[in-house]
């Protein structure tokens, strides 16, 4: 053991022959003024390695005070910071290495650390690791050792571990990795000093340092060995040989760089074919470290306790379950409708009645001495259509909550994951499950998302069954019309409808996957985010930006729309019923009459769909006028359907084709106008089909 | 125990089954910690066995484009970060890998 009164001997000493200094190489190339830390030449030299942000800096600071010196790796931007200290009377220089995740050389940080530690050979280092993210310390553990340099870990953010319920028994994981393992809480100087006293140990015997290193595959050792032998002398000193052949097979750039100047052209033609044939071995030198990760994982953790984690996985269980699950998903989402017609629908009526029966008075004071045409426009169309259209903000308000509430808790991204299993048992490709997951918010972005499929043509037939998805505003004109049709049942009916529109993607989502995909499978991760009490605020935002972008297009879109339906409906004559409009919707009587639907108006605001699916309730409110008291636009419309024609209209209403938004997408999309009218042909037949049929199932019925 | 083949492939033919597997459920299929899985889907995507789905891909930002002309993109499941899946889809590589 050295006494504190051999430092100044080796000060001087130092003057004598600084050039053999073994700091000297990374000596900082510029002095900023600091105070002037001359490294003990004979010292021990111990290098702290770790994560960026894992309290590398604290260790470094605690031990070396403002005997520190600040500057850059040589020839880098990357700061260097070097210490003198004195620990059991030892004299220690002390390198902060840059903070890496690995030694991989993919940074300027990571290739500074890694050269440090082969060329330098500091006496020991020092890890600090996270113990909230082992299993990425431990890879990083698994590099150091694979650099033959004595080590020792210090464990911190222990506490944060223990905060998430993971728990590190600290003797396993040293008895694991057969490497000192000192727990640390650096913010509070808690184990520094007994993990420099472990780096000391390990440095005065270093040949009793006997790591568990991760092995490599037995298939793999006849080629290294090859690589070995092609590299031969070509490897310079500080590299050896087998670690350099390692990072070939590895695919390490820097290293493959390296090599590829140092040895003749025909040895690296000779290893460049190895490696050509060995492409994938990367795959098996990794694995050898996740397996021995998770070897030290699961001899050293003790399993969380119980608590948030183990809260989301029995959830899970039932949640993410295929049966279950998927009657779970349309269990909340009846609720949701429930719950949507129970709290807005009265209040939406209130709307409709009151202030819209109020705005209607108020303009026919306003516009008493106005034209007809001006007032019939303002009052007939305009209110009437878009003011029609605003009364059921409360029901897409509380919807949306609904939806955010659920969005916030994490159970959004359940329902998807259920979905796509239900779809998967039908056999649906797994790539059409991303789009098609966006196409629930809006269809455009849906088609949009058709891009990630490479092949055109799996991309186009994704394209045709992106509009099945029931988008929220077709939802909206569901929850509008559905209490008025089916009162008490309508959320039953709803969820019916919702159900059945999944069934007939699914169907042609198995006929899609047999003609494009030939049951060819891709697959995905997808991280099931921790169940969560949902957040005010996020859910607010997600109310408010849906809420108004939806009041911005009744503004705009609607408003105009109802203005049209509006002059269709008064020329030539001013009466309705000798309207064009009038004209054209009985033009459509005899198709209207399979699915009991006889009323031209009706029919008519099925086509205005076509501009944007809110324009359905606009041209109903336009076409059955403001409603008298004690009535509602909904009834007003339920009164001239049978209940097996209401629910033909609401199917076809659900499954009609897409809004002019998605239809121009498609065009856009595909590059092909052919592709687009067989989408719209596509719809229009199912629409047709199930509208036809509901009505006649009813008839024959008898209901 | 050494297994026949190594984990990032037994992960990679577990993903080429099809269908949407979460973290969860193929770290207790491989007997290993979720953040060992999260951690392997990283580097195989870095080494091309497996490409990102969202999160700044070109659906994303065409999405956002071309979502202006509807009214209720702001409901879109992508428009917001937060609300982005992280999804990860078999590269042919990967695929060829699971084979």
């Amino acid at each position: 053991m050295a006494t504190p009164l051999r430092i100044p001997a080796l000060r001087l000493e130092e003057e004598t022959r600084p050039n053999q200094s073994k700091l000297h190489l990374v000596q900082p190339s510029c002095h900023d003024g600091g105070p002037d830390i001359n490294p003990a030449p004979d010292a021990l030299t111990i290098a702290l390695v770790g994560q960026p942000n894992v309290g590398k800096s604290t260790v470094f600071n605690m031990l070396t005070g403002l005997n520190q010196h600040v500057g850059n790796w040589p020839g880098k931007t990357v700061e260097q910071k070097t210490g003198v200290f004195h620990h059991q009377g030892t004299a220690i220089n002390l390198v902060d290495l840059p903070g890496t995740y690995s030694l991989s050389a993919n940074s300027e940080e990571e290739r500074i650390a890694r050269d440090y530690l082969i060329t330098e050979r500091p006496d020991v280092a020092i890890a600090v690791v996270n113990a909230a993210a082992l299993e990425r310390s431990l890879y990083l553990v698994a590099e150091l050792l694979a650099l033959d340099v004595p080590l020792v870990i210090g464990l911190n953010m222990s506490d944060v571990a223990e905060q998430n319920g993971i728990h590190i028994e600290t003797h396993v994981l040293a008895a694991a990795l057969a490497v000192p393992v000192v727990r640390l809480v650096a913010a509070r100087n808690e184990g520094v000093r007994e993990l420099v006293t472990a780096a000391l140990q390990v440095a005065a015997d270093p040949a009793s340092f006997r790591p568990n290193r991760p092995s490599i595959r037995a298939e793999h050792q006849p080629v290294l060995e090859q690589l070995v032998a092609l590299l031969g002398d070509c490897v310079r000193d500080p590299y050896s040989p087998d670690w350099s052949a390692l990072k070939l097979l590895e695919g390490d750039v820097e290293v493959t760089r390296q090599i590829k100047a140092s040895v003749p052209p025909e040895v690296w033609s000779e290893i460049h074919k190895i490696l050509l044939q060995h492409e994938d071995a990367y795959l098996d030198i990794a694995g050898g470290r996740y397996e021995w990760i998770g070897r030290m994982v699961r001899a050293a953790v003790i399993q969380p306790r119980v608590g948030a984690i183990t809260l989301t996985d029995r959830i899970d269980s039932i949640a993410t379950h295929p049966i279950m699950g998927l009657a779970l998903l349309l269990g909340i989402f009846g609720l949701a409708f429930a719950l949507t017609y129970t709290v807005a629908a009265p209040l939406s009526e209130w709307l409709s009645g009151v202030v819209l029966g109020g705005l209607t008075s108020f303009a026919k004071v306003i516009l008493a001495g106005a034209p007809a045409l001006l007032s019939g426009l303002v009052i007939d169309g305009l209110i009437a259509g878009a003011g029609t259209v605003l009364a059921f903000l409360p029901i897409l308000a509380v919807f949306f909550a609904l939806l955010g509430v659920l969005e916030d808790v994490g159970y959004l991204a359940r329902g998807a994951y259920v979905m796509d299993r239900f779809m998967h048992l039908m056999g649906l490709h797994g790539k059409s499950f991303l789009p098609l997951f966006l196409g629930f918010g809006c269809n455009v972005p849906a088609v949009l998302g058709a891009r990630i499929l490479e092949e055109r043509r799996a991309r186009l037939l994704t394209i045709l069954l992106a509009p099945l998805v029931p988008c929220t505003a077709r939802l909206a004109v569901l929850a509008f019309l559905a209490p008025a049709f089916f009162g008490a049942n309508a959320a039953l009916v709803t969820i019916g409808l919702v159900a059945l529109n999944l069934v007939i993607l699914a169907v042609v989502g198995i006929a899609v996957n047999k003609m494009a995909f030939k049951g060819e499978q891709t697959a995905f991760i997808m991280e099931l985010p921790l169940y969560h009490v949902p957040n005010a605020r996020t859910v607010g935002l997600y109310v408010w930006t849906n809420t108004m972008s939806f009041v911005k297009k009744a503004g705009t879109l609607i408003l105009l729309a109802s203005g049209v339906v509006w002059v269709l409906s008064n020329v030539p004559g001013g009466d309705a019923e000798a309207s064009i409009l009038a004209a054209a919707g009985r033009a459509l009587e005899p198709a209207g009459r399979l699915m009991g639907i006889t009323d031209w108006r009706v029919l008519v605001a099925l086509i205005s769909s076509f501009f944007a699916k809110e324009n359905t309730i606009a041209t109903l409110g336009v076409l059955f006028g403001v409603p008298e008291a004690g009535a509602t636009l909904a009834t007003q419309v339920a009164a001239v359907m049978v209940p097996g024609a209401r629910l033909a209209f609401l199917a076809v209403a659900m499954l009609f084709i897409p809004c002019l938004a998605t239809v121009v997408t498609i065009r856009q999309e595909t590059g092909s106008s052919k592709w687009t009218a067989a989408s719209i042909g596509l719809l229009l037949a199912i629409s047709y089909g199930a509208g036809v049929l509901i009505y006649q199932a009813f008839r024959l019925l008898g209901i | 125990m050494v297994e026949e083949v190594s984990l990032p492939v037994r992960l990679l033919r577990l993903l080429s089954a099809g269908g949407i597997r979460s973290t969860s459920e193929l770290a207790r299929k491989l007997g290993v910690s979720e953040g060992l899985v999260a951690m392997m889907a990283e580097d195989l995507m870095r080494r091309g066995y497996l490409v990102s789905l969202s999160g700044g891909g070109e659906c994303d930002a065409g999405g956002r484009a071309a979502c202006a002309g509807c009214s209720l993109s702001a409901a879109c499941s992508v428009s917001t970060p937060r609300d982005r899946l992280p999804l990860l889809a078999l590269t042919q590589r990967g695929r060829q890998m699971a084979a």
